[in-house]
Parts: C-alpha cells; sequence; structure tokens
C-alpha cells in the first residue's frame, strides 16, 4: 500500500482518489494493531449476543468457516440491532462489521439509523471520507454507493461527487454504479454543464466504451427536453447526433455502440415516429452511401447490413429488405436463427401491403366503374 | 496469434467469421475482447486436437462427477474466504440446490428439512427474509429464499414462508417516488428489487393491484435507446437489469409497455460470435452467468409476443443454442468442478447456477425441441422462464398456492399470481391436452410431455 497515494497522483487520477489512497493507506497501517470493539470484553457486559449467529448447531446448511472475530462481532451487531440501541459503541461496531464484511447491508443501515438518532454529534465531512474509502475499496458494492447517496443528500452538497465518479471510471471506465451515481447527482443537482464534455473525453480514451456512448444519450436527452418541443431544434440536435456517431463510424465501422446510437434516431417498422425518431426511410443520402462502402469493404459487418435492411424495408421494398437479411443470416451464424425471423416478418409485412394494395386497387376500381 | 483473427471462416464456437475486433485502431475494449477471443478459440481447438482423441471420445461432456461433490460440500460448508458473502447465504442456498436440481439430483428428505430450517431462520419476524439469521428483510434473499423453498418442495417448504408478513414487507420497501422497489428499507432502488418483488409475490400468489400500480409504467421508463433495459431511468442498457425489467413485464401479463422488437433486438446482438456466450452489455467481455440473464430474456420475450397476438417461431428463440453450450462446456467448466465466469476467473456457485440455467433454457427449446450439445447425458432438467425454478417444481407449487383460500388484505385486495404466468400455463395446458389426446397431464411429468411432443 505503501506509496499508493503518490502513485495516485503521479496518475492524475484526481485529488479525491489521491485523498482516499492516502486515508487507506493510513488506514492499512493502523490496521494490525487496531483494538477492535467486538474484542473489548467490558463494553458488551450487558449485551447478550445473538446466539444463532454464534454457532448455528449440528446441522450446518451454507455455513460460512468464519473467524471467532467475525462471528462474534456480527452477533453483537444483530442483538443491538434488535434493542434498537442508537449509541457510540453501536456505530463503532458498524465499523468493525463493515470491516469484516463491507456487503453486509444490515451494518450499513443500521449505521445510517444510528447515525439519525445521533445528529449533532457527528461530522458529516468525516462520514463522506469514510464513505470514499470504501467507494474506492469496493467500487462494485451497492451499499457504499447507496451510503453516499444518503450522505449526499444529507450533507445537500454534491461538489466532490462528479471527482470522485471520475477517478472511479479512472479506473474502471464502465463501473456501472459510478456512472449510476453521477447521473443521479447530474439529474438530481442539475449539474449538467460538463457533462457532455465529459462524456466526450471518456469516448476519446475508448470509443467503444458504450456506458459512455449511454451517457452521452443522457445528457443529449436532456438537451432534448428542454426543447420543450420546438421541432427545429430538436431537428438539428438529431442531426448534430446523427453526424457524431458517423464520423465515429468513419473511424471503425465494427464498432457496435456507435451503430446503436446511430439506430436510436431512427424508427423502426411499428415504432411511432417523432421528431427525434424519423423512419430509415430518410436517411441522409451521404450516411446511406458511407454504409453501403461500408458494406462493400466489410461484406460480413452485420451492423451494416442490419441498417440497409432496415432502410429497405421501410421504403416498402420488402424484396431488397429480405436479400439483406438472407445476406445476415449466411454471414453471422449465431444469430441465423433471428435473421430468418427477421425475413419471415419482412415477407409477411409484405403480403399485407400487397393485399392492402390490392384492396386500394379494388376500391379505386370500383369507383371508377 | 493473430494470422488466424478474422480471416478464416469457422473459427470459434458461432462458427462464423469473426468480425475484425479493432478495425486497426485498438482501444483497452478491443484489446480485452481479442484476448479473450484468443483463449476461448485455443480451447475449441485443444477440444478438437486433443481431448477428441486422446479421450477416446467424440463428446463434448459436462462433468457431473466433479460437480456434484462440489455442490452437495457447499449446501453444508464454505471457507472462510466467502466471509464477504455472509449477506447471501439464502442465495448460495438458492444457487446449490437449483443447480442439483437441474442435474436431477435428489437431495434426501433430512438434508430437505434443515435447508427448510435454515431458511425459516433467515425469514425476520416482520417479514421477508435477509442474506442470513439476524439479518434485515432485503428483496433479493426474499427472492433467492422463496425460490429455494419451490426447489424444495412441499407443504413444509411452502408453508415456512409467512405470507401475510411478506406481503407487508413488499408493501413497506414499494418506492413511489422511486417507481420501484427499494432492495430494503432505507436500501438502494433498482431494477433487481423490481423482479425480486414481483416474481416472489407472483411464486407465492401475493401480487395485488396496490403492489403492482405504478410498476409497469417505471419498467418501461428504464428501457433504453438501444432497447435493453437499465437499473434505473437513465443508466446503461444491461442483461441482468434487462432480464429483471422484462421478465417483471411479463410475469405481470404487461409486456405491451415495452418495445419488444428493440429490446429483442439488442438481445440477439449480445451473443458473442466467436466465444459462443452472452455478454451482459455492448463491448462488454463474454460471461457465462449471461448464459441465464440474456439466453432468458429470449423465451420471455418468445411468450410475451405470443401474449401480445405476435407470430413467434415455433421451434427456436432466436439464438444459437450450440455455440452458447460450446461455451459453457469448452470454456467455464473449472477442473476443480464448479463453472466460471470465463477462463482465468475462479469457478463458483453463482456462475455455476446461472451457467446451467441459461444452458438448460437453450436445450428446451419452443415445442418441446431438444437441442443439447455434446454427449446426451449433458441434458439438464427443464428451468422455468420467469423463476428459474425447475419446471415441475413450479407447477407443483402452482397447484398447492391455487388450492389455498386467496391472501387477502385488510383492505379487501385479493392476492394472485401473475396474469403473464397463468396465460403461459393455460397455453400449455392446451397444447398438452392437444399432443396427448386429451388425456391430462399428471403432476411432475410435463417436461417428459413437452419433450415427447418434440419429437412426435
Amino acid at each position: 500500500m505503501k506509496g499508493a497515494a503518490a502513485a495516485a497522483a503521479d496518475q492524475k487520477i484526481g485529488a479525491a482518489a489521491a485523498a482516499a489512497a492516502a486515508a487507506a493507506e493510513h488506514d492499512d497501517t493502523d490496521d494490525a494493531d487496531e483494538v477492535w470493539p467486538s474484542s473489548n470484553e467490558e463494553l458488551w457486559r450487558d449485551v447478550t449476543p445473538l446466539s444463532t449467529v454464534l454457532d448455528e448447531g449440528p446441522h450446518p446448511v451454507v455455513e460460512i468457516d468464519t473467524s471467532p472475530q467475525f462471528r462474534r462481532a456480527h452477533a453483537l451487531l444483530y442483538a443491538l440491532l434488535s434493542a434498537g440501541e442508537r449509541s457510540q459503541r453501536a456505530l463503532d461496531l458498524t465499523r468493525e462489521v463493515i470491516h469484516l464484511n463491507n456487503a453486509n447491508y444490515t451494518a450499513w443501515h443500521y449505521r445510517r439509523q444510528i447515525l439519525e438518532g445521533m445528529e449533532g454529534e457527528w461530522d458529516l465531512a468525516d462520514e463522506l471520507a469514510f464513505s470514499e474509502e470504501w467507494i474506492f475499496d469496493s467500487p462494485k458494492s451497492y451499499q457504499v454507493w447507496q451510503h453516499r447517496r444518503w450522505l449526499v443528500e444529507k450533507a445537500a452538497d454534491p461538489s466532490k461527487e462528479l471527482e470522485v465518479c471520475a477517478s472511479v471510471l479512472n479506473n474502471d471506465a464502465k463501473n456501472y454504479n459510478a456512472w449510476s451515481h453521477r447521473q443521479w447527482v447530474v439529474r438530481t443537482y442539475g449539474l449538467w454543464a460538463a457533462e457532455l464534455a465529459f462524456a466526450e473525453a471518456m469516448l476519446q480514451e475508448d470509443f467503444r466504451n458504450n456506458s459512455a456512448w449511454n451517457h452521452r444519450h443522457y445528457v443529449v436527452s436532456h438537451e432534448l427536453r428542454s426543447c420543450s418541443g420546438q421541432e427545429d431544434q430538436i431537428s438539428a440536435i438529431r442531426s448534430r447526433e446523427i453526424s457524431y456517431a458517423s464520423s465515429w463510424l468513419a473511424l471503425a465501422p465494427h464498432n457496435e455502440s456507435a451503430w446503436n446510437y446511430l439506430a436510436s434516431w431512427f424508427a423502426e417498422g411499428g415504432e411511432r415516429h417523432t421528431a427525434e425518431r424519423r423512419p430509415w426511410s430518410e436517411i441522409p443520402n451521404e450516411l446511406e452511401d458511407r454504409i453501403a462502402s461500408v458494406v462493400a469493404s466489410h461484406p460480413r459487418c452485420r451492423f451494416a447490413l442490419e441498417v440497409l435492411a432496415k432502410v429497405a424495408s421501410a421504403r416498402g421494398d420488402g424484396e431488397a429488405a429480405c436479400q439483406r437479411w438472407r445476406e445476415l443470416a449466411d454471414s453471422d451464424p449465431v444469430r441465423r436463427r433471428y435473421w430468418e425471423y427477421m425475413a419471415d416478418r419482412e415477407r409477411e409485412r409484405e403480403r399485407e401491403r400487397t393485399i392492402a394494395l390490392q384492396q386500394t386497387g379494388a376500391g379505386a376500381g370500383s369507383g371508377e366503374g | 496469434m493473430s494470422s488466424h483473427r478474422g480471416s478464416s471462416s469457422g473459427r470459434g464456437a458461432g462458427g462464423g467469421a469473426a468480425p475484425p475486433v479493432d478495425d486497426g485502431i485498438s482501444t483497452r475494449t478491443s484489446d480485452e475482447q481479442k484476448a479473450i477471443e484468443d483463449i476461448c478459440v485455443a480451447l475449441f481447438r485443444n477440444f478438437i486436437n486433443t481431448d477428441n482423441q486422446v479421450g477416446g471420445t467424440t463428446f463434448i461432456r459436462l462433468h457431473r462427477d466433479r460437480l456434484l461433490p462440489c455442490l452437495m460440500e457447499g449446501l453444508t460448508r464454505l471457507p472462510a474466504c466467502m466471509s464477504g458473502l455472509d449477506a447471501s447465504r439464502g442465495w448460495f442456498v438458492f444457487w446449490i440446490t437449483h443447480s442439483l436440481e437441474l442435474l436431477n439430483y435428489q437431495l434426501d428428505d433430512a438434508t430437505k428439512r434443515n435447508v427448510v430450517s435454515f431458511l425459516a431462520r433467515c425469514q425476520h419476524p416482520d417479514g421477508g427474509f435477509g442474506g442470513g439469521p439476524g439479518q434485515l428483510a432485503h428483496l433479493a434473499p426474499t427472492y433467492a429464499c422463496v425460490a429455494a423453498l419451490m426447489v424444495i418442495g412441499g407443504e413444509e417448504a411452502y408453508r415456512c414462508v409467512d405470507r401475510g408478513r411478506l406481503y407487508s414487507f413488499l408493501m413497506r420497501v414499494k418506492n413511489v417516488q422511486r417507481g420501484g422497489f427499494d432492495l430494503h428499507e432505507g436500501g438502494e432502488s433498482d431494477m433487481r428489487g423490481v423482479y425480486c418483488a414481483i416474481a416472489t409475490a407472483s411464486m407465492l400468489h401475493l401480487l395485488t393491484d396496490e403492489l403492482v400500480d405504478g410498476i409497469p409504467q417505471h419498467i418501461a421508463a428504464c428501457q433504453r435507446w438501444d432497447g435493453g433495459i437499465a437499473s434505473e431511468p437513465g443508466s446503461e442498457s444491461h442483461g441482468g437489469y434487462t432480464y429483471c425489467g422484462l421478465a417483471a413485464l411479463t410475469i405481470l401479463g404487461q409486456a405491451q409497455h415495452l418495445n419488444l422488437h428493440r429490446l429483442l433486438d439488442w438481445a440477439c446482438h449480445r451473443q458473442m460470435s466467436v466465444e459462443g456466450g452472452f455478454q451482459g452489455r455492448t463491448n462488454k467481455l463474454v460471461d457465462s452467468c449471461y448464459s441465464f440473464w440474456l439466453g432468458g430474456i429470449l423465451p420471455v420475450v418468445h411468450e410475451a409476443l405470443r401474449q401480445c397476438g405476435e407470430y413467434v417461431p415455433p421451434s427456436h428463440y432466436w439464438i444459437s443454442p450450440m455455440a452458447l453450450q460450446f461455451y459453457v462446456f469448452l470454456c467455464c467448466q473449472d477442473p476443480r468442478g464448479l463453472l466460471r465466469d470465463k477462463p482465468g476467473k475462479p469457478p463458483d456457485f453463482y456462475h455455476t447456477a446461472y451457467a446451467l440455467s441459461g444452458t438448460s433454457l437453450s436445450q428446451h427449446g419452443p415445442s418441446g425441441r431438444q437441442e443439447v450439445t455434446g454427449h446426451p447425458d449433458n441434458r439438464l432438467a427443464p428451468t422455468d422462464r420467469f423463476y428459474n425454478v425447475r419446471f415441475d417444481k413450479v407447477r407443483m407449487a402452482r397447484d398447492f398456492f391455487a388450492a389455498q383460500p386467496p391472501f387477502t388484505t385488510a383492505e379487501g385486495h385479493k392476492g394472485r399470481e401473475g396474469a403473464g404466468v397463468t396465460a403461459y400455463h393455460e397455453m400449455l395446458t392446451l397444447a398438452e391436452s392437444s399432443s396427448v389426446g386429451g388425456g391430462g397431464v399428471e403432476d411432475g411429468r410435463v417436461e417428459e410431455i413437452i419433450d415427447s411432443r418434440g419429437t412426435s
């Protein structure tokens, strides 16, 4: 752990991470000789530990071979919890249990209950630092992020959050909890200003990072909501986003995230047409040509073929669409059955179109007669 | 290493040409993807070149003999290194008993009694189940413990659940403001909570209008721009959350709230061309647990579309069962016994349960068509697409709860099973009666009948 703080600073992962790393470093050196509350017999003379946790009897079921400290700390914690105690010793014990198993949601929840009951006797900044240590220790834990949300709400201070998230994402660019926390902070406190740039920076780092594409969509959706139905503004944003996706596709035509992002601005068969989602038949010519050239150089690129199939389908050219679906079935064997199903649906639509056409024709005919 | 990449056809489980992963511009995503593809291809080749000849068998095998002892050992004791999962012990019971069931292993009565008595100790006095004795009630272990009780089966197991208190727990954690359910009182709220609450309530015939009110709209609000479903509005599409949202809505018979075709397209693209398994998110790596979370989406979409009156393929669920089973059997069996996420990762009970569950779903298509890859003994018992409990056990539990006086709240709300589940079983009953000449169905023999329909 020595030097972790310095290393973190070196890698420019942000002051928050450096501080957390420093705290963790500090904590680790303390660890060996830390006297945990459960070992203090005197402190718990009046508490009867939950016996079923200490000893599970002669017929164990999924019994984990936990340490004596683990059992005693948990047995004490659950005893205090059921008695509803709100005290400093209970708070200290939650810290011990969290140290032993940070996925123990009961301990985190109990910790919040105790803190609520001891209003004014604890420092929000200390607790924020505590939660930050745990975020960097276990960034995939649901509990640490939930505790963080609770604290940010309590402090009504989101000022450190974007930086904390950025640091976590610097180590693990697709961390689901960190992105979700960031989005929660952004929408709850209206911190939208720098988010498009953040998503852009993450995409510059790795343009295949789907989490970053999702973030861009999240931010742009907010922008669209603020247009309050102004169709020309919406249409301008939509064009901008289509160009954005296209430019990344020009660079790397097998990046599925960019294809999906592009497709999100088009309505497929059966979907409602809106200013944000226009039918595939309205695809700009230049874009269609570019996709056709992707297929020319990569005849098995399933994403490009799928777009061409949908464009043909939207134009009512069932035959051309079926041709594309068949190419997909031949070149993408894992999804062969899906592409055959798409071809079946295409033929069904074609049949319905023909019937509709005949009926219209018959109607027109009778009108003339 | 890279000489064969992207050029020749027939590389990998999918049997097709691998797409050029990086288009000549590598990023972390493409580097990691290339690495796992190479490892899987090496394992496939290894099977073709070595195992196949030296072992004297041409069959790909699921090594039950290695799995069973690990599962049985785990059902009693787990090593100290699993202390970090002490708040998930109800899950261990489900993962292990469910895996054993899929392998057609029967627990003895004494073990069943011990399991039920342990699960009873996980039940909170105020309703719901915790991750272990003494812990607060939490929706995830509540689902896991109830599902495990369905796996054990029988009146003693079913009566272990305090349904009235469980219902009041569900109402306490329903979070109208956030639209879904908090996982526990004061806990986070996400799509896992929605599924666990709805599936549990449906299994126990506890769904009421007040419990369901607003939930379909919330799930629909979490469907994302690419068709998948996220943990909460705005987050990224994810296989686990997509299964949870879709299954919950389909259990309720309300799948029309989703754009099912975009969802289906997104889900089909998650099967990996080379590795054969599923990834959980776009541009992420294959992971055997998504054999179920993604593989389970497809049969649920199939039934959802049918209930919406749309055409569905009569013989398959769109994806490639063989490619998936290549991945699970050739890349995910750890020599020590259990199944793993991917080569290079340690095996565990979670991945064992979900790799097997997904394999089971992939082996049993609609109309009973079976697609078992490798040795015929690789066939697993069919699992239920909505609850992920063995199909015959679901049927048993349905019969039991249907025969009970309906649960009624103090305000007169009546509990029931999800309308989508009821419609699904009605369809099956109809299909069975037409295939066996209207002779009816014996309890517990449904799977054989479904199987026989496929071959007749």
